[in-house]
C-alpha cells in the first residue's frame, strides 16, 4: 500500500489524535547560529509542524523517546523518621515516525541492554511496549554515513513495526510485526494500492572492514595510540549524547523540603566524574583511559557481551565532535596499529 | 522487540528500593560504623549469599553499593566507612530512622567449591566486612573447611574493625588463627607493626591446600597478590572482590565495567586468574 | 609577500620539521586533514617524518590554546600554532599562571578568517574577530593582516537589549530548553581552566544533573558569569555546540557591559594587564553600593 506524500500531513494529524507522534522536525526553524545550520530531532507532531523526513540523520537521535535524558525513577516524602516512596507510572503511548536503519539498530541494542541479562529495566520496558516504530528506508546518504560497515541495510530498518520505502510521490508502507499490522489497519483511509518499489542504490563515501575489530582492539589496549588520540579529546559528552546507542546513565536526586525524587540522566564515559568514587578515587583518572574505554565499549566490550557492535555507523559523533575525533578513522587506525605491532 | 527472556527477574522496578529501618548501630572505629537494617514489618530486607552486594542509602541523599557485611534471620548489616557525601549522611543516622535498601546484586563467594580446603582470609582496613560473610559462613559450617587463617591489617590499632570478634571470638574458634598487623604505632598497640604483604609472607603458612580470599585497597591488593604468588598459591585459588563506582547495580548504567565484565553483575567476586585476563584500566 | 595559505602551510611544515629535528620542541600542536573535504582536526605532531600530515588552510576552525594546559609539567617544550584567538588564549593561561612561557614555542600565523567547510562561508566567530594577528609568538609566518571585526560584534546584543524582559526570558528559555549539557562549551573554552568545575559538583548541590530548563539555565548563566570579561571572544563555545545555541551572545553581553562600565578591554592581548574584574580602583563605578 502506498501513502501519497500529500496525505502524510493528514495521516500524522490522525495519528496525533491517538498517540504522541514523534517525527523528525527542526528545533530551530529560524536556522542555527553558525552558517544557518539547523538542528533536528524527533519532536512531538502538532498540526502545522515543519516535518522533515528528508534529513538523513537528525541531530538528536530518537533515543530520548525510550531513554529520556532525564527520567524520574520514583519520588519520596520524608515525614519525621518515616519515608514513603511512590513509583513513577509510565503510560507511554507513542509513535516514532521515520526511524532510519541506524537508529532502529541502536534501539535493538538498547533492548538488549535494558531487557536482557538478569534484570529488566521496568521503565524502559514500559516505554518500549508503548512505542510503535515506523521505519523509513534511506534514499540518500550523508558523507559520514557508514552503516553498511556494520552490515546494516539502509533500506530496511531492523526490528521496526512498519517500514516505509520511498516511492517517488509516496511511501510504500508494509507491516513487519503483528503490532505493525494492527496499526497499519488504521492507516487504510490514507493509503492507495501500489507495489513496493526497488530500494534506491545508495552510494557511501566509505565502507570499513569491521569483522575482526573486537579481537584487534583487545591486542592494542596498551598501545600509545590512545594517548595521542585522547590528547585532542575535550572530555565533553557530545559523542555520547548524540549517539543513538550510548545508554550509560547516572542516578541522583532532587529535594524540595521534605519531598524529592530520584531520577536518572544520560551520562558520558568521557566525563571526569563518570567513574569517580567516594573519596575522589578514580579508576579511570586520565582522559586517555576514559576515551579508550569509550571506544573499547563501543567496538569490543559490548560485542563480547551482546554479540554485536554498539556502533551503528550513523556518523553523528563524526559530524558533531568539536575536535573532529572520528570513530571511522579510529576503526581504520586499529587495522594500521595492529599491523605495525 | 525482544521477548522478555527466562533469564530475567521481572518483579517490580529493580531500581526502586524498599523502605527499611535502622535497628542497631555499632561504632567500629572513628569513621566506620555498622548499621543493622530490617523491613518495616520486622523482616529480612532480602535473602543474600555471602559476598553479594546491596544498595543502602537515605532517600533524600542517595544510595551507595556495599557488600553485605553480615546477615541475621530478620536483618542485614552494612558496614560503612565515612568517605563521601552519602556515607557522611549515613553516619548521621540513628536507630529507628527509615532508610532505603535494594538488592541482592552480583555473584558471591564460592562457598561450595571451597569445601575441604584451608581458608586464608586477607583484608586491609575496610576490606574486612566483605570477607567477613565468608569467614562467618566457614565458622558456622566449621566441619566443611580446614584450617582458617585471617590476616588483617589497618593503619593503627584504632582503625581495626570488628575488634570484639577479632580479639575475643574468632581466636577461640577451633583451628582458627587471627594474625593482625598495623602500619603505625599508637598508644596501647599490641599488634605487629608491618605492612600486610611482608607480614603475610613471614607467617610461613602451609598453603598446599589453601584458598586465599583477598580484599583491600589498590596497594594492598597489588602487594598481597604478589605475596600470595610468592607463597605458591595458584591464581585460580586466590579470590578477590573488586570495587568500581556503581549506580544501578543491575548491569545497565555502564560505569562499573572492567573490560567487558560488569562488577555489579558478573562480580564482585573474581579469581586472580580472571582478574589477570581482564583489560584493566 | 602575500600570505597565500599554501605558502604558509609549506613554511609551517618546514619550520615544524626543523624544530622537531633540532629538539626545540617535543611535539607540535597544529591541524591535520579529516576524512572529508574541508574537515580538519587538531594534530599532535611528534615526528619530523610525519610533517606532511600538518596542514594549514581556511578550514582550521579549532582553537589550540587549551591543549598545552593538559601537559603543563612536560620536560620539554610544546610547539603550538597560534593565530590571534589562539594567542589570546595562551596569554590568558600565562597570566593565570596555568603554564610557563618557557614550556611553549609559539609559531604565529596572521589569520584572515576561517570558513565553515559545509557552507563555504566565513565563520561568524571569525567575522567578529578583533585580533587577527597573533599577540604573542616566537616566530611569525607570513605578513601581518589588518585587525578589526568585519561586522558589528555587538549587533546581536543590542538587538536583544531592545527586547522587553519577558521577551528576553522567552528567547533564552527556548534556547536553553535545547541544551543537552554535553559541556563541550566549557571544555573547549580557553578561559575555563578550573581543576574542579562547578558543573561536576552534583554531590555538593552546585549543579544538578537533571536536564531541565532550570538546571540548563543555571549551567548557562553560571558559566557566563564565571568567564565574565575573561572571554577572549574566540567563539568556540558557539561553534562546538552540537545543538547550535548562540552562546556568544551571553558572553558579548558581559563584555559590552564591561566596556560601558570600565572602558574598552580585550582579554588576553597581553599576559599582564589586569582584567576589569580581577582588581579594583578607587574611582570604579559602584552603582550597586
Amino acid at each position: 500500500m502506498i501513502l501519497k506524500k500529500e496525505k502524510l500531513g493528514s495521516l500524522l494529524d490522525m495519528l496525533a489524535g491517538t498517540a504522541t507522534v514523534l517525527v523528525p522536525t527542526a528545533f530551530n526553524a529560524e536556522g542555527g547560529s553558525e552558517g544557518g545550520e539547523k538542528a533536528t530531532g524527533f519532536l512531538p507532531y502538532q498540526a502545522g509542524s515543519a516535518v522533515d523526513l528528508g534529513t538523513v540523520k537528525t541531530t538528536r537521535s530518537p533515543k530520548d523517546a525510550l531513554l529520556p535524558q532525564t527520567e524520574t525513577l520514583y519520588s519520596y516524602e520524608q515525614r519525621g523518621e518515616d519515608v514513603t516512596l511512590t513509583e513513577t507510572v509510565n503510560n507511554t503511548n507513542q509513535i516514532l515516525f521515520g526511524v532510519r536503519s541506524c537508529d532502529a539498530y541502536s534501539i535493538a541494542c538498547l533492548d538488549e541492554v535494558f531487557l536482557t541479562r538478569t534484570f529488566v529495566d521496568t521503565l524502559y520496558y514500559e516505554r518500549r511496549l508503548g512505542t510503535l516504530i515506523v521505519g523509513l528506508g534511506c534514499t540518500a546518504t550523508e558523507r559520514s554515513c557508514f552503516c553498511t560497515s556494520f552490515e546494516l541495510d539502509p533500506a530496511v530498518a531492523p526490528g521496526v513495526d512498519i517500514q516505509l520505502t520511498d516511492a517517488g510521490d509516496g511511501y510504500f508502507a508494509e507491516a513487519l510485526t503483528t503490532k505493525g499490522t494492527e496499526a497499519l489497519d488504521a492507516w487504510k483511509p490514507f493509503l492507495t494500492e501500489g507495489t513496493k518499489p526497488t530500494p534506491a542504490e545508495l552510494e557511501f563515501t566509505f565502507k570499513l572492514d569491521t569483522a575482526k575489530l573486537g579481537e584487534q582492539l583487545k591486542t592494542m589496549f596498551e598501545d600509545p595510540y590512545w594517548q595521542d588520540l585522547s590528547m585532542k579529546c575535550l572530555g565533553c559528552g557530545t559523542c555520547a549524547f548524540v549517539c543513538p546507542s550510548c545508554y550509560c546513565f547516572d542516578m541522583s536526586q532532587n529535594n524540595k523540603g521534605s519531598e524529592g525524587y530520584r531520577f536518572r540522566t544520560w551520562d558520558s564515559c568521557t566525563f571526569v566524574d563518570y567513574s569517580m568514587m567516594a573519596g575522589f578515587h578514580n579508576p579511570r583518572p586520565t582522559k586517555m583511559k576514559r576515551l579508550r574505554n569509550r571506544f573499547m565499549h563501543k567496538l569490543c566490550f559490548y560485542q563480547e557481551r551482546y554479540g554485536n557492535s554498539l556502533c551503528c555507523g550513523c556518523g553523528r559523533c563524526i559530524e558533531l565532535c568539536p575536535v573532529g575525533i572520528d570513530i571511522s578513522r579510529v576503526i581504520e587506525d586499529v587495522e594500521r596499529v595492529v599491523a605495525h605491532d | 522487540m525482544i521477548e522478555i527472556g527466562h533469564d530475567c527477574t521481572c518483579e517490580g522496578n529493580p531500581l526502586v528500593p524498599q523502605v527499611c529501618k535502622v535497628i542497631e548501630i555499632t561504632t567500629e572505629t572513628s569513621d566506620v560504623s555498622s548499621f543493622k537494617v530490617q523491613t518495616l514489618d520486622g523482616g529480612l530486607p532480602f535473602e543474600f549469599v555471602p559476598g553479594q552486594l546491596g544498595m543502602f542509602g537515605i532517600a533524600p541523599h542517595g544510595e551507595c553499593m556495599f557488600c553485605v557485611s553480615m546477615g541475621g534471620p530478620d536483618w542485614l548489616e552494612f558496614t560503612v566507612k565515612r568517605v563521601g557525601t552519602v556515607t557522611k549522611r549515613i553516619h548521621q543516622l540513628h536507630v529507628g530512622q527509615q532508610v532505603i535498601v535494594r538488592g541482592p546484586y552480583g555473584n558471591h563467594w564460592p562457598t561450595e567449591q571451597c569445601k575441604g580446603r584451608d581458608m586464608l582470609f586477607i583484608a586491609g582496613g575496610i576490606g574486612l566486612p566483605p570477607v567477613r560473610t565468608f569467614l562467618l559462613h566457614c565458622l558456622a559450617n566449621r566441619a566443611d573447611y580446614g584450617r582458617i587463617d585471617l590476616v588483617y591489617s589497618a593503619s593503627t590499632k584504632h582503625d581495626l574493625v570488628f575488634k570484639e570478634q577479632l580479639f575475643e571470638l574468632w581466636p577461640n574458634e577451633p583451628n582458627t588463627h587471627v594474625h593482625i598487623s598495623v602500619y603505625k604505632d599508637c598508644d596501647g598497640n599490641t599488634c605487629t607493626i608491618s605492612f600486610t604483604a611482608p607480614f603475610l609472607e613471614d607467617l610461613g603458612l602451609d598453603v598446599s591446600n589453601t584458598t586465599a580470599v583477598l580484599c583491600g585497597g589498590p596497594s594492598l591488593y597489588r602487594t598481597c597478590s604478589k605475596a600470595l604468588a610468592n607463597m605458591g598459591i595458584a591464581d585460580e585459588n586466590i579470590l578477590t572482590t573488586l570495587e568500581m563506582r556503581m549506580k544501578c547495580g543491575i548491569g545497565k548504567c555502564g560505569r562499573c565495567n572492567v573490560g567487558e565484565k560488569y562488577i555489579c553483575l558478573d562480580g564482585p567476586v573474581f579469581t586472580q586468574a580472571e582478574v589477570n585476563a581482564m583489560l584493566k584500566d | 609577500m602575500s600570505n597565500t595559505l599554501a605558502s604558509v602551510q609549506e613554511t609551517l611544515r618546514q619550520r615544524a620539521r626543523t624544530l622537531l629535528e633540532d629538539g626545540t620542541i617535543t611535539y607540535l600542536i597544529g591541524w591535520e586533514a579529516g576524512r572529508f573535504e574541508g574537515q580538519t582536526t587538531p594534530l599532535i605532531l611528534r615526528k619530523a617524518a610525519d610533517v606532511d600530515r600538518l596542514i594549514y588552510n581556511e578550514f582550521c576552525v579549532h582553537i589550540l590554546a587549551k591543549y598545552p594546559l593538559s601537559d603543563k609539567n612536560i620536560e620539554g617544550t610544546i610547539g603550538v600554532v597560534v593565530r590571534g584567538c589562539d594567542s589570546r588564549g595562551i596569554n590568558l593561561a600565562l597570566k593565570d599562571g596555568q603554564i610557563k612561557r618557557d614550556k611553549l614555542y609559539l609559531i604565529g600565523i596572521p589569520c584572515e578568517g576561517m570558513k565553515d567547510a559545509r557552507t563555504g562561508q566565513e565563520l561568524k566567530k571569525c567575522l567578529q574577530c578583533t585580533h587577527r594577528n597573533p599577540v604573542v609568538y616566537d616566530e611569525l609566518i607570513g605578513d601581518a593582516v589588518e585587525d578589526g571585526a568585519k561586522v558589528d560584534r555587538f549587533a546581536e546584543v543590542a538587538q536583544l537589549e531592545s527586547l522587553s524582559v519577558d521577551e528576553r526570558y522567552d528567547y533564552w528559555a527556548a534556547i536553553f530548553s535545547r541544551c543537552i549539557r554535553c559541556k563541550a562549551c566549557r571544555d573547549t573554552c580557553p578561559s575555563c581552566t578550573c581543576r574542579e568545575c562547578f558543573t561536576d559538583q552534583a554531590a555538593m548541590g552546585w549543579q544538578g544533573k537533571e536536564t531541565s530548563l532550570a538546571e540548563n539555565q543555571n549551567y548557562g548563566i553560571t558559566r557566563m558569569f564565571h568567564i565574565g570579561e575573561r572571554c577572549i571572544e574566540c567563539g568556540e563555545c558557539e561553534r562546538v555546540c552540537p545543538v547550535r545555541l548562540p552562546l556568544m551572545q551571553l558572553n558579548r553581553k558581559i563584555i559590552k557591559d564591561a566596556y560601558e562600565l570600565f572602558g574598552e578591554f580585550y582579554a588576553g592581548i597581553d599576559d599582564c594587564t589586569p582584567h576589569p574584574l580581577d582588581h579594583y580602583l578607587l574611582d570604579d563605578v559602584e552603582e550597586f553600593m
